[in-house]
């Protein structure tokens, strides 16, 4: 299993605000989307998911290892070699050129450097071209001089090298327009499906949550009272 | 892959090139003015020190040991009771002594004194870090005869070349009916700048010196008085009967105090011998407070540029925020990213540091020559003292711990952050 989340509960330190999760599970390549409104606790959840934050109660299990036991060293670590994380926006180094941006994918893990089957650039370039770039144009090109669409396709690209077992990703078409939504995740699904993948994927959107295996629902009153941020 | 991390470290200080490089100049500048005024106080207390770096001991009559050294050397107090001739022949037969010279003072050149001695005293002292004397230009006669030797800015200021003849005046004051205005003496030789009263004074010798004294009564002129230039100063009526002062030269350092003993036990007269190394060192402490106050100064400046640095990391680590969360996204430890900070701070301090050196060799070769020939003073060819370089890795270590600061608040903010990039 890839998480096995019981009773997943996170309390923010000087209250304000408290999520209290469904146990849920996710096997090896599956895709689950969370759903929830703004404020609901989305990115509270990969937080969690991802080591960041440790859960106040519950029981959270990471690719069968018990995460609440593990030290912030180790939670890094886990993240780093079998996490690919992709953000809302600003996921690029706008200083950087792609190839260096991608590349920081498997900068701070050997373990994931170990698992890329050839030279890291060539790989570097069948993920662009998997998430629908041209390597030879955007290669050496800095991020700054790409589009917001580009580069949230660099960032999957990142996420994905060096075969990472669970791509969390973080509203990523959020600050896309709609055609260009839709260009992303089918690119995103497509990709993930080829390295074997499992995914995380979090949403206000619920046009987005179709075709996904699971699908988390944060917006039960029950289950968070939040203000909006 | 420690290259590519190398890489994103440059591009990231590169995209934030335009504040970190008026950081840098400005820690640069600070750099700078710490090394040039460490270097002038060096020189100047060199210059100091050195005033007559060769001698090893300075004998003159029985009195207040700093007033000799400062009326010998400096001409500054009251005259220094006169010694015996007789003395200064027995010190310079005694076993010990390498070399004597006599000083005799007393006479004045238009505002300038006047030193009685031999020619001796240009082979024998020494300026700054045993520096000989130079002549910038000679006419090859030694002052043993009639000749007359001047200072280098005694002879910019009168505007003397060789065989200029002048008059020597007697006492200080430019009172032109007292001078032995019959007796005129050539410019055989003009020395080159030292940096030391030698550059004010006009050197006779001791032997024209008596004979132009010859004919004087006290301070009033005798009838008898003597044209210098046409007596044979081979004569024994000329060697002068009282003079101010001995500069000595040792054959062995280790000698020097029981020389000193001999001469404070002196028989036939009172006589009290200085070692004037020690001495002005002693008084350099005195002397150099205003030295220290600009150097405290130097040092404040370099720790507000320290500051500047330190609060420029830290505004700009709000900028970073994405940055740094991108790297912990990708399992980046919050010690690395610390590191990197610090690793940053260390870069500026070693680029500020450079440069300020590089600015402070031009600056002080530029001021150098200024310095040199106004203030006469020798900054040295050393570019780094060993003081030096180690205020420079001081300042470089100060530099990189003030990413320490930085570090840990990037540390806070990034488990604060985790690996959202919000904003
Ligand atoms: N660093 C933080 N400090 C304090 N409150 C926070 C912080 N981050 C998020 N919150 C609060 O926690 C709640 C959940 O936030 P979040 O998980 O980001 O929601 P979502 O991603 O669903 O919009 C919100 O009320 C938000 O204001
Ligand atoms: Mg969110």
């Amino acid at each position: 299993m890839v998480i096995e989340a019981e009773d997943l509960q996170f309390v923010r330190r000087g209250g304000g605000f408290s999520l209290t999760l469904p146990s849920f599970s996710m096997a090896a390549g599956e895709a689950m989307a969370v759903l929830g409104s703004s404020g609901s606790g989305k990115s509270t959840l990969l937080d969690l998911i991802g080591g960041v934050l440790r859960p106040t109660a519950g029981r959270l299990s990471l690719f069968g290892q018990d995460a609440t036991g593990l030290s912030s060293t180790a939670l890094d670590r886990l993240r780093g070699d079998r996490m690919g994380v992709i953000f809302q926006e600003h996921n690029v180094l706008p200083f950087a050129t792609v190839r260096q941006n991608v590349a920081l994918g498997v900068r701070f893990s050997a373990a994931r450097r170990a698992r890329l089957t050839g030279p890291v650039d060539a790989e570097i370039e069948r993920l662009l071209t998997l998430m629908g770039l041209e390597p030879a144009a955007v290669l050496h090109r800095h991020a700054s001089d790409l589009s917001v669409g580009q580069r949230q396709r660099v960032a999957a690209a990142r996420a994905l090298l060096g075969a990472p077992d669970l791509i969390i990703a973080d509203e990523p078409t959020s600050a896309l327009d709609e055609g260009n939504q839709a260009r992303f995740m089918a690119l995103l699904n497509a990709a993930r499906q080829e390295t074997g993948a499992a995914l995380l994927f979090v949403t206000h959107d619920p046009r987005l949550v179709e075709g996904f295996d699971q699908v988390l629902r944060l917006d039960e009153p029950a289950q968070s009272h939040g203000e909006d941020d | 892959m420690p290259g590519s991390m190398l890489a994103l470290a440059i591009g990231s200080v590169l995209s934030r090139r335009l504040s970190l490089a008026l950081t840098v100049l400005t820690m640069a500048l600070s750099v700078a003015l710490f090394l040039s005024v460490e270097r002038l106080r060096i020189a100047a207390r060199d210059s100091f020190d050195g005033t007559i770096s060769g001698v090893d001991v300075l004998v003159g009559a029985r009195g207040g040991e700093l007033g000799l050294l400062l009326y010998t050397v400096f001409q500054i107090g009251d005259a220094a009771p006169s010694m015996r001739w007789s003395s200064f022949e027995d010190l310079a037969e005694d076993d010990r002594v390498e070399w004597s010279v006599p000083i005799s003072l007393g006479d004045s050149h238009r505002g300038y004194r006047v030193v009685a001695t031999t020619s001796g005293f240009f082979d024998h002292v020494r300026t700054g870090r045993d520096r000989p004397l130079r002549f910038a230009a000679s006419s090859g006669e030694r002052i043993d005869d009639v000749g007359v030797v001047v200072g280098a800015w005694v002879a910019r200021d009168l505007n003397y070349g060789l065989g200029a003849l002048i008059e020597i005046q007697h006492g200080l004051a430019s009172a032109g009916d007292r001078s032995h205005q019959d007796s005129p003496l050539p410019v055989t030789g003009i020395l080159e700048p030292t940096g030391t009263p030698i550059d004010y004074s006009v050197f006779v010798s001791v032997r024209a010196f008596e004979a132009l004294h010859n004919g004087w009564r006290g301070s009033v002129p005798s009838e008898t008085a003597l044209d210098v230039l046409t007596v044979d100063l081979a004569d024994p009526a000329f060697t002068p009967s009282l003079i101010t002062a001995v500069y000595v030269g040792m054959k062995s350092k280790r000698r020097i105090f029981q020389l000193v003993e001999d001469v404070e036990d002196y028989g036939p007269e009172p006589l009290t011998a200085v070692l004037p190394g020690v001495t002005l060192s002693q008084l350099w402490v005195l002397v150099g407070s205003a030295e220290q106050a600009l150097q405290l100064l130097a040092i404040l400046i370099v720790v507000v540029a320290l500051a500047g640095q330190i609060t420029l990391l830290l505004a700009t680590l709000d900028l970073r925020r994405r940055e740094i969360a991108i790297y912990r996204a990708l399992g980046a430890q919050p010690g690395l990213i610390g590191g990197l900070l610090v690793l940053e701070a260390l870069v500026i301090g070693l680029i500020a540091a450079a440069v300020g050196l590089l600015f402070a060799i031009v600056g002080t070769g530029l001021a150098g020559s200024v310095l040199g020939s106004v203030l006469k003073l020798d900054l040295g060819a050393t570019l780094l003292t060993p003081s030096q370089a180690l205020a420079l890795a001081a300042f470089i270590g100060v530099s990189a711990a003030s990413g320490v600061p930085a570090g840990l608040l990037a540390y806070r903010t990034s488990l604060q952050d985790g690996m959202r990039a919000r904003f």
